[in-house]
């Protein structure tokens, strides 16, 4: 039996409300706001375009510039390193899978905030890698750009948010149709052609989800970049909290926050587009 | 072999054809379940072969091990005297369908079908040509845009036929193909299929559970028990001169008097039984062994009407128990003398009908012809098959 259109509207009630008050409504918010003028602190509802302008200056550009830079490179290394990991899951492990999936999904447990911490303890000049470096005798001295680099914000990035992209291109893999495989086998395919003409195009919607979890966290990050990457690598989210938090400029916060979601949705639509696969239902 | 009322046809001579396939004691064991146990065959180039049995008796995994996907433990699979694992996949003379057809959900059909061409470097445009001429001959022309999942599943059929036909495999190897499709539109591939094996002069081995399906596209039947070849024949050598009950039971229904075997004459024996004696068509026995004396519905004959008859030669009185209306015949019940069950099918316009009415007493006739004997054992574990 199927749930009629009308029986589903009060169950959907509160998903509907709460999403309109904490989502809808502070959005509708920051857009008017974001057209509006600070003076002395305090907020005057004047229509005005100069936040948008400000936008424009070389600084917020080339932290925009770098904000995207940093989340596709991010995006990149997350798919190179997760898709094997997923694949090997899915299509070769049987007994271990359940143990090694959990394996994958334990750092979760754990606070965004404290893998933030280890890898400065891991980066350091006096840290763990410098000081395995420096034992076996790569470098006399500890290696200065390892931490407060983009270096680090990408490497501690990519650790963060990996399971993100494993986890759906695993969902994917796991249900494809190993009768698949082996037809293309049957008709003549080796290994290598039956991955790239089968697999990974088949892959696709499950990549495509890894991307975009790993993506729009990593453009929107704040703690990383603030303890790994120093003064010198700024991203659109640090500077977003200046805005609200230090300067009190809410009507320019409220403009680079929405350049930040407007920049996330092109580049979301774009892997949703990438996602689609013509003839899968 | 003894030719029986002119219906059957000779024996199927397969060993004494040049063989394309040969299958030479192979056994294949996943964990400790046996899938395959001593097997050996012999299949002829342009045949059309069923491997025949209920799930889990091993057929599929003798028809993956002959396309490759498997390998045996033991034993060897040549095809054109060529084990099976030494050809590279392009040089691979069989190609599979697969029971639910694999297709590639991506990939348009006309891609489908391409997909095989493409793998053995062919020119695009010789490909457009092939895969443009196979559409045709399945007729899915207007189709060659569409993907998989916007056909139905008759059309999906066609596909997954055609793209392992357009390759040109010596041996094409059918894992149920038609098990998903309903009646109508299984029996109409049926015929297709059977027409297509023919035109293309391709050897076909075809794995069912339906021993219908089986008899009636077959040139040959192999029909398998647990991981062994029980019988391969011909359809009517296996539906009327089974080796064992396994066999006779799998493809199609018996009644069985149980006998002793008293003597014997080029090809017929007089067997004792509770209801008398009997003269049956038999396979090579002895004197005092026993048997089951077996016979098909459509064998048994009215004799008369009434059962107090004269009792003639292969004779028994009975009474009507059950009586099935099935349409275009009936399906008939009788308790013979000795609690002895015979079940019989009479046309429903035939003049007997009207005196088929339960509690009626009945004379049969179990034509010597009709009557077939096999050996008596309960569990037919350790059936000899017949090369």
């Amino acid at each position: 039996m199927r749930i009629g259109r009308n029986s589903i509207v009060p169950i959907l009630t509160p998903a509907t409300a709460w999403f309109g008050l904490f989502f809808a409504l502070p959005i509708a918010a920051m857009v008017v706001v974001s057209f509006w003028m600070v003076e002395n602190y305090k907020l005057v509802p004047t229509f005005t375009l100069t936040n948008y302008a400000k936008l424009a200056q070389p600084l917020y550009l080339s932290i925009i510039a770098r904000t995207f830079a940093i989340a596709t490179i991010v995006t990149i290394l997350a798919a190179l390193i997760g898709y094997p990991v997923a694949y090997y899951l899915a299509q070769r492990l049987k007994r271990l899978r359940i143990f090694v999936l959990t394996l994958i999904v334990l750092p979760l447990w754990t606070s965004y905030l404290v893998r933030s911490f280890a890898w400065m303890l891991v980066l350091g000049t006096s840290g763990a890698l410098n000081w395995f470096l420096q034992g076996i005798g790569v470098t006399d001295e500890p290696v200065r750009w390892f931490l407060y680099s983009e270096f680090a914000v990408i490497v501690a990035l990519v650790h963060i948010y990996l399971p993100f992209f494993i986890l759906p291109v695993f969902a994917v893999l796991d249900k494809l149709d190993h009768r698949l495989l082996e037809a293309s086998t049957d008709l003549g395919a080796g290994p290598w052609t039956t991955f790239w003409t089968i697999t990974l195009p088949l892959s696709r919607p499950g990549i495509s989800t890894g991307c975009l979890l790993v993506f729009i966290p990593a453009a929107g990050s704040y703690v990383s970049p603030e303890l790994l990457g120093g003064p010198s690598v700024l991203m659109i989210g640090s500077v977003i909290a200046q805005q609200f938090g230090l300067v009190f400029e809410f009507a320019f916060g409220s403009a680079l926050a929405l350049t930040l979601m407007m920049g996330i949705l092109i580049v979301a639509l774009g892997l949703l587009r990438i996602g689609m696969v013509q003839g899968l239902k | 072999m003894t030719i029986v009322s002119g219906k059957i046809e000779p024996m199927g001579t397969m060993a004494a054809e040049q063989s394309l396939i040969e299958i030479d004691h192979v056994r294949k064991s996943f964990g400790v379940h046996t899938a395959i146990d001593e097997v050996s065959l012999a299949l002829g180039e342009g045949h059309f072969v069923t491997l025949l049995g209920p799930s889990g008796c091993g057929k599929t995994t003798l028809l993956r091990m002959i396309g490759g996907l498997e390998t045996p433990d033991s034993g060897s699979i040549r095809i054109a005297g060529m084990p099976v694992a030494s050809f590279s996949p392009i040089d691979r003379p069989t190609r599979m369908v697969f029971q639910s057809y694999a297709l590639f959900p991506h990939m348009t059909v006309e891609k489908n079908v391409a997909y095989g061409l493409q793998r053995r470097r062919m020119p695009d445009a010789e490909i457009k040509v092939k895969v443009a001429a196979q559409l045709e001959m399945v007729g899915l022309s207007e189709k060659a845009k569409s993907y998989p999942s916007e056909l139905s599943g008759g059309q999906q059929q066609r596909v997954a036929l055609a793209r392992a036909l357009v390759t040109k495999p010596r041996v094409l190897l059918l894992d149920e193909p038609l098990a998903a499709l309903d009646l109508k539109l299984r029996q109409r591939m049926q015929a297709e299929l059977k027409s297509l094996q023919r035109s293309a002069a391709i050897t076909f081995v075809y794995v069912t559970h339906d021993q219908h399906e089986a008899l009636g596209l077959s040139d040959c039947v192999v029909v398998m028990e647990k991981g062994r070849v029980a019988q391969s024949g011909a359809p009517a050598e296996i539906y009327h001169r089974p080796a064992n009950r396994y066999v006779a039971e799998f493809v199609g229904d018996i009644s069985v008097l149980d006998g002793t075997v008293r003597d014997t004459a080029d090809g017929h024996a007089r067997i004792e039984t509770p209801a008398g004696m009997f003269t049956a068509s038999s396979p090579p026995v002895q004197p005092g062994n026993k048997v089951h004396a077996i016979i098909r519905p459509e064998g048994v004959r009215i004799a008369a009407a009434g059962g107090d008859g004269t009792t003639g030669t292969n004779t028994l009185r009975a009474t009507v128990e059950t009586a099935t209306f099935r349409g275009a015949d009936m399906l008939v019940e009788f308790r013979g003398p000795a609690d002895i069950r015979i079940q019989t099918s009479i046309a429903s316009t035939a003049p007997e009908a009207a005196a088929i009415i339960p509690g009626q007493a009945i004379t049969l006739e179990l034509p010597a012809a009709a009557l077939w004997l096999i050996p008596a054992e309960r569990n037919s574990n350790a059936s000899e098959s017949s090369p």
